[in-house]
């Protein structure tokens, strides 16, 4: 069982990105808002503001896609149907993706979760 | 971060006559072009001066911490200059200022001005620790004051 953890930085992709996981068999995910470690202390702090500059041109948000995946070649599919609908995460520089061994979960299981 | 690694003792400027946050800058600007650095004066100034029109780096607490990355630069050099008296410098608390700390950066390894910038706000928010760099009346003094302060954490 893994957890995929995706941090999506153009939310224009967002529907596209679950619409695709859902056709290849990924029953759910939940998402968050979530703002970049350097996005937040430029904006908050002053000491940080001169950092503004270079964050020109990337969003100000970001979405996080986190579902947790049974299967491990569900989860491969699922990692090269991310990439795939957006273009390519590392060459447009359309977030970070990741995933984790999922040892324990309690709840509702992978085929509910995020419903 | 070990912010003192990144400071030359020699950078380290006593009592300076400054009078105003320009002359401040431009003084600084000329400090480090005529330290080696490899970047003239002008640019150096005028990216100065380009970082304090976003938001002034008078961080409160008599410090003022004006910092830029220029390309060019290799690294991270440090600066320190305590003032011989207050300047204003358009300090987010409004008080005037007695240590200057600059920071010049490699724009292409900005993480290491985030950590020195972080740093200094940490150790920077001791008035008795301000305090003390701007009596301070050597440049040993400074750069022990800084060594000794950056490796403690605020209990």
């Amino acid at each position: 069982m893994w957890a995929l953890v995706y941090i999506l930085n153009e939310d224009r992709y967002l529907t596209e990105v679950l619409e695709a996981l859902l056709e290849i068999g990924v029953p759910g995910a939940s998402i968050l808002d979530s703002v970049g470690m350097l996005q937040f202390l430029s904006q908050e702090i002053p000491i940080f503001a001169g950092f503004r500059s270079i964050l020109k041109g990337s969003k100000p948000y970001n979405k996080i896609i986190l579902s947790v995946i049974r299967d491990q070649e569900l989860l491969q599919q699922a990692l090269a149907t991310i990439d795939l609908t957006v273009g390519g995460i590392e060459n447009g520089k359309r977030g970070i993706l990741f995933t984790l061994p999922v040892e324990h979960l309690i709840g509702p299981g992978p085929e509910t979760l995020g419903d | 971060m070990a912010l003192v690694r990144y400071l030359n003792p020699e950078h380290i400027y006593i009592r300076c006559p400054l009078d105003s946050k320009e002359a401040a800058l431009e003084w600084l600007a000329l400090a480090v072009a005529q330290s080696g650095i490899g970047i003239p004066q002008e640019t150096l100034r005028d990216k100065l001066f380009e970082r304090e029109e976003t938001m002034s780096t008078g961080i409160g607490n008599a410090v003022g911490v004006p910092h830029t990355l220029v390309p060019g630069i290799k690294g991270l050099h440090v600066y320190v200059a305590t003032l011989k008296q207050p300047i204003p410098f358009d300090s987010v608390d409004g008080k005037p200022v007695v240590v200057l700390i600059g920071l010049f950066g490699d724009p292409d390894t900005p993480g290491l001005s985030l950590g020195a910038l972080a740093t200094l706000g940490r150790i920077l928010r001791d008035e008795r620790f301000v305090d003390a760099l701007w009596k301070a009346s050597t440049k040993e003094q400074v750069y022990r004051l800084l060594r000794e302060r950056e490796g403690k954490r605020e209990s």
